[in-house]
């Protein structure tokens, strides 16, 4: 099976979304930091934002963030033409574009899970 | 009894000397005015010591000496104190002086440096306390200098079975003056029990073993009957005190009462905002596991196209693959056809020039495989992906889940915000309070219950023990007396007439007590009238212990525990002691401290307007906050003196001056 990010076996991330995806934990939001990623990079690609700027160190094992290969699945679907290692950064942008956002949102009061998304999807296909 | 004036050196707040004067030679209403801690219990405290050498305070403590003396004078090493009260009585002039000196500040120097003096027109009198006894008895004081907080206990008082309700009682009939006839019949009763004693003596005198013999049983058992009544009496003392103490702790009790209640409240409170939390917990574990696949609903819509993309690489693929098995098959025929150089299908013998152009598609079929990739198997990765975001698609959660959640979660945050608050609002209540104390005290109420009880029983016994030795004693009397003896006749004759006359007092005493009762119900009905803004009731009735309860028109008389309210309380209390005032035999002023503290506007009013008709003289220890100026103007006339109390500095202490008209 074609890989979708190559040999790579780790996602990266900033220093940043570390703090941020600790500080949702810590706020009761979510079980475990790979949820927070999960829901960020879902919400940087449904939304299609990146944020590419900042230093990236190593973050979680590929595996335990995508177990079931739908994030490979959507990148190689999404953009079938970059190389592994540009798909990899590709969706750890959308992520990091998304765990801002969750907090953004967090912050103004704005995180409804009820309708998360469903407004962005709704905006952009305006 | 009219005061005319009152004079105070270093007593209470009141530094140096300072005096009071009532106007119209002490006939109307004096208000004395000040806030609250400014020094107006003093002036009433002043007055009260000055009579009687002694002054308690709200919860019936006595306040010592060392208590009494001013603090800045003690701070400057003076030990001096005193009162001195202008009064007329009697058509006389009366000066009644009481200081205190001491070397030490020490209670018991106080006491031994202590000056009491009574002068009647510009003479002394021997026996001041028994002339001051005399003039306004120190056991109905309280139904003349009064605290308005107070009231309430009293008829608190009249509902107990206890010494203080006894006292309270004795002053009341003392007031109504029933003493004065059980004093007589107190004098009859030592009258007989000389005769009794003239007769023992004949008894004696006439000699004979039977009648000694019968005369030390009559002493023997006689001494018995005083042992067990002393015995008894001894019982009853401390059973008096341990009521009075439950008496004290209930009244403390009542005050603990909402500091109880506020910390059961706290407790339950705190409970269920910790139920609610719990509950909250929950849910928030509900929203945690609803997110760990919230992101899949974000990929979905984004997943819709990337199927079709998905789908067509892996035809594209599948395609690619199937072109070059065919490629494969026929490049496989073509080498067949070169090796045999016969015909795969026919088996004709092939020409030289077919089979260079044989070699020729040979070639350019390799190179067409070539171009479809090295593997071997089709590249299904496409639809592998594909059927992984299928999957997902059909699993995906309810967004709507989150809604139910949400509410129920914002619904018991609303709740424990109510709670929070409430608590917030039950601490500040509770705030310097011990809420240990009112179990604690609750439990000695208890206690002392149950040692009151046992008491009765003991009592209980005694008494019977008691009756049994009077009816032995009456039987030897009985033999003693049925000696016929000329002499003793005529004593026995003495002894019954007494016994009648003892008999007659005990029926017209009880007839007294009654009218009295009815007078006293009769009085306190029309002041309760006058007092009342509501008219929905015939009259007070008055019980055996001079409780009073309100008759309706319907009807109903509602006892004290179904008084609506505090303010309601006190004007029943002012009732009674207003009646008890106008049926009494002696005439004093009324001095009342914080008269209105519960009455709300309507009835201070009324209170005020009645109070020329209770007393020549009335004196007002009242707050600003209880008496407004349009208050006044109905009584404007009646108020003869007006003083304003105001506490300066602990240097300079209270001070009083007559109060500026605005």
């Amino acid at each position: 099976m074609e890989s979708a990010f190559g040999e790579a076996r780790t996602l990266p991330a900033t220093e940043q979304a570390k703090t941020i995806m600790k500080q949702l934990v810590n706020k009761n939001l979510f079980a475990d930091q790979r949820h927070v990623w999960n829901l960020g990079a879902a919400l940087g690609l449904a939304m299609g934002q990146v944020y590419e700027k900042g230093e990236r160190g190593t973050f979680q094992n590929i595996n335990s963030l995508d177990p079931e290969g739908i994030f490979a699945a959507i990148m190689v679907g999404r953009y079938p033409l970059l190389t592994p290692d540009e798909r990899r950064k590709k969706l750890v942008d959308h992520a990091e574009w998304g765990i801002r956002e969750l907090m953004r949102k967090e912050q103004n009061g704005t995180l409804d899970f009820s309708t998360l998304g469903i407004k962005e999807i709704a905006i952009i296909k305006e | 009894m009219i005061f005319r004036k009152i004079k105070i050196i270093n007593f209470g707040p009141y530094v140096g000397e300072h005096e009071i004067e009532f106007n119209n030679k002490g006939v109307g209403i004096h208000l004395l005015r000040g806030g609250t801690g400014q020094g107006k219990t003093s002036i009433q405290n002043a007055f009260l010591w000055a009579l009687y050498g002694k002054v308690t305070d709200r919860k019936d403590r006595q306040i010592m000496p060392t208590s009494l003396l001013n603090r800045k004078i003690y701070s400057d090493g003076i030990y001096y104190f005193g009162a001195q009260l202008f009064f007329d009585h009697e058509d006389a002039n009366w000066i009644l002086t009481r200081k205190m000196h001491a070397k030490y500040h020490q209670d018991n120097k106080y006491e031994e440096g202590e000056t009491f003096e009574l002068i009647r027109n510009g003479e002394g009198k021997p026996n001041p306390e028994k002339e001051i006894e005399r003039i306004i008895p120190s056991t109905i004081s309280r139904f003349f200098f009064f605290d308005g907080e107070m009231l309430r206990d009293y008829e608190e008082l009249l509902d107990q079975k206890s010494t203080s309700m006894k006292k309270f009682k004795d002053s009341i009939e003392r007031i109504l003056g029933v003493p004065y006839f059980r004093i007589a019949k107190n004098d009859l009763n030592i009258v007989k029990k000389r005769v009794e004693n003239e007769r023992a003596s004949i008894i004696r005198r006439l000699g004979g073993f039977e009648y000694e013999e019968l005369l030390s049983q009559f002493d023997f058992v006689s001494e018995e009957i005083d042992g067990l009544e002393k015995e008894i009496t001894g019982l009853e003392e401390r059973k008096d005190q341990l009521e009075i103490e439950v008496t004290g702790n209930k009244r403390k009790m009542s005050d603990f009462e909402e500091v109880k209640d506020n910390a059961i409240k706290r407790n339950e409170i705190e409970r269920d905002i910790k139920i609610i939390d719990g509950d909250i917990d929950k849910l928030n574990e509900k929203i945690k596991n609803l997110n760990i696949n919230l992101y899949k609903i974000l990929l979905s819509p984004v997943s819709n196209n990337i199927l079709g993309v998905l789908e067509n690489k892996h035809k594209e693929k599948m395609e690619k693959y199937d072109k070059k098995q065919k490629l494969l098959g026929r490049l496989e025929s073509i080498e067949k056809g070169i090796k045999t150089s016969k015909c795969e299908y026919c088996g004709t013998i092939l020409k030289p020039e077919k089979l260079i152009s044989l070699e020729q598609e040979k070639k350019e079929i390799n190179i067409k495989i070539s171009d479809l990739t090295e593997i071997p198997e089709p590249n299904t990765s496409f639809d592998l992906y594909r059927q992984t975001l299928q999957r997902m698609k059909l699993n995906l959660i309810d967004q709507n889940n989150y809604k139910e959640i949400e509410k129920e979660k914002n619904d018991k945050l609303y709740k424990k915000a109510i709670l929070t608050q409430n608590l917030t609002e039950v601490k500040e209540k509770l705030l310097n309070s011990d809420t240990k104390e009112p179990f604690d005290l609750e439990n000695k109420i208890r206690e002392q219950e149950i040692e009151v009880g046992r008491l009765e029983g003991i009592i209980q016994t005694k008494n019977s023990e008691l009756l049994e030795l009077k009816r032995e004693k009456s039987e030897i009397d009985q033999k003693i007396t049925s000696i016929d003896k000329k002499e003793l006749n005529i004593l026995d004759t003495r002894i019954n007439v007494i016994s009648s006359t003892i008999n007659i007092f005990e029926t017209a005493i009880n007839q007294y007590v009654e009218e009295k009762r009815s007078d006293v119900e009769r009085e306190s009905s029309e002041i309760f009238k006058n007092l009342r803004s509501k008219e929905d009731f015939i009259k007070l009735i008055i019980n055996e212990n001079y409780g009073l309860g309100i008759l309706t028109s319907e009807g109903t008389i509602l006892d004290k525990n179904e008084w609506r309210s505090a303010g309601e309380e006190q004007l029943v209390a002012l009732s009674l002691i207003g009646a008890l005032n106008k049926c009494s035999n002696v005439e004093a002023p009324i001095m009342m401290d914080t008269p209105f503290g519960r009455l709300d506007l309507k009835h201070g009013q009324r209170v005020l307007s009645y109070l020329p008709k209770m007393s020549k003289e009335v004196i007002l220890l009242a707050t600003d906050r209880e008496i407004r100026e349009d208050d006044l103007k109905e009584v404007k006339s009646n108020i003869k003196t007006d003083y304003t109390i105001k506490y300066i500095s602990e240097k300079e202490g209270s001070k009083i001056s007559k109060t500026r008209s605005n």
